[in-house]
């Protein structure tokens, strides 16, 4: 069944049977981007998502197809993330590059690359999970965050040069 | 931009793990929430509806057919329904998964659809060739057996079971009939 097969199903009956088909479609990607952003509190993940849910359904009958449902929803929960957690000094500035040749490990944990996420500035955290996490392409992402492409390419390239930072320091740290 | 712009072989493998992992929130909040605001409805009365069709229609004429034929009985199961659990299972409160298991229990009973089942312990060991092996990373946690129409219906039935909101997964095996 496609994406617009789903919703036309559900925005016909508006029972319960025709939902879960909807939302077991985008759970994964939903819940996955919901926690990177809510910086692993699973509870305000929780509630984001299930707010993203009613303004969702509230103007589903009125989406016109210029995205695709997942970007939709995504635009719809980064919304809701960047209301409910507590704002960011936006004027602070940024981790900077320091001029010290990239680290890029042979042996990379998970756990030690979701650590770095977790450390990035919001802004960063969002691009590289957007990206290199959930496989948005630049163009999408300048549609969920109103930015341009441009933009959307720059902070992914800080925000790669950040998470290898946060590695190459912490595992200084180690060794010392 | 240098080459370190793009990612290195080791950091995208590792970002594909990420990528396959999953936590799931239990789908049955979103869904009361969205009953409360009035953005969905309850199926449940939709299968009323169709299972007291389906009462007065199969009385009707079971009352013909009776002494013809030998209604199945109960227990002739044709499908099994395996649940497994690995690190990606995050099991809930137990009494609220006690309630949302019995509950799709019902709705599959609401179906026509005969069900039973068994929860095991999360222990488990494994014979093999070369001795034991008693901490796998996948383990069964239960099974329930079904006697359904035709494997979309079991394949509808398992898609809905709450193991699959916990991040558990489901083998769907038909019974062999020798």
């Amino acid at each position: 069944m496609t994406e617009q097969q789903l919703v036309n199903t559900f925005l016909q009956s508006r029972n319960e049977r025709d939902f879960h088909k909807l939302y077991d479609s985008y759970k994964l990607p939903l819940s996955r981007t919901a926690i990177y952003l809510c910086n692993h509190d699973l509870s305000i993940a929780e509630d984001c998502l299930q707010e993203m849910w009613v303004v969702a359904l509230n103007k589903l009958a009125q989406f016109e197809w210029k995205s695709t449902l997942k970007t939709w929803l995504t635009g719809i929960l980064i919304n809701i993330i960047k209301r409910r957690l507590p704002r960011e000094n936006l004027s602070k500035p940024l981790p900077t590059d320091d001029g010290i040749i990239q680290y890029q490990p042979e042996v990379l944990q998970a756990i030690d690359l979701k650590n770095a996420i977790s450390k990035l500035p919001r802004g960063y955290r969002q691009i590289l999970v957007l990206h290199d996490i959930e496989g948005f392409k630049h163009k999408e992402i300048a549609y969920l965050l109103a930015i341009s492409e441009g933009t959307s390419k720059s902070q992914l390239y800080h925000a790669r040069r950040a998470m290898r930072n946060y590695l190459r320091d912490s595992k200084q740290k180690i060794y010392e | 931009m240098n080459s370190t712009d793009k990612l290195s072989d080791v950091e995208r493998k590792v970002f594909d793990e990420l990528r396959n992992e999953s936590h799931l929130f239990p789908r049955q909040k979103v869904v009361s929430r969205l009953k409360q605001e009035g953005l969905i409805n309850s199926s449940k009365k939709h299968w009323h509806n169709l299972a007291a069709a389906a009462v007065i229609f199969f009385v009707g004429i079971s009352l013909g057919l009776l002494y013809q034929f030998k209604a199945p009985a109960k227990d002739t199961y044709n499908y099994m329904l395996v649940l497994y659990e690995d690190q990606e299972f995050k099991a809930g409160d137990p009494q609220l998964m006690f309630e949302e298991y019995s509950k799709w229990m019902d709705s599959v009973e609401e179906m026509g659809v005969a069900i039973t089942g068994q929860e095991l312990r999360s222990s488990s060991l494994i014979v093999n060739p070369f001795g034991y092996e008693d901490n796998p990373e996948i383990t069964v946690s239960g099974f329930f057996l079904l006697q359904a129409a035709s494997i979309t219906e079991v394949k509808t039935i398992a898609s809905e079971s709450p193991h699959l909101t916990y991040g558990g997964r489901i083998e769907i095996k038909e019974y062999m009939k020798r």
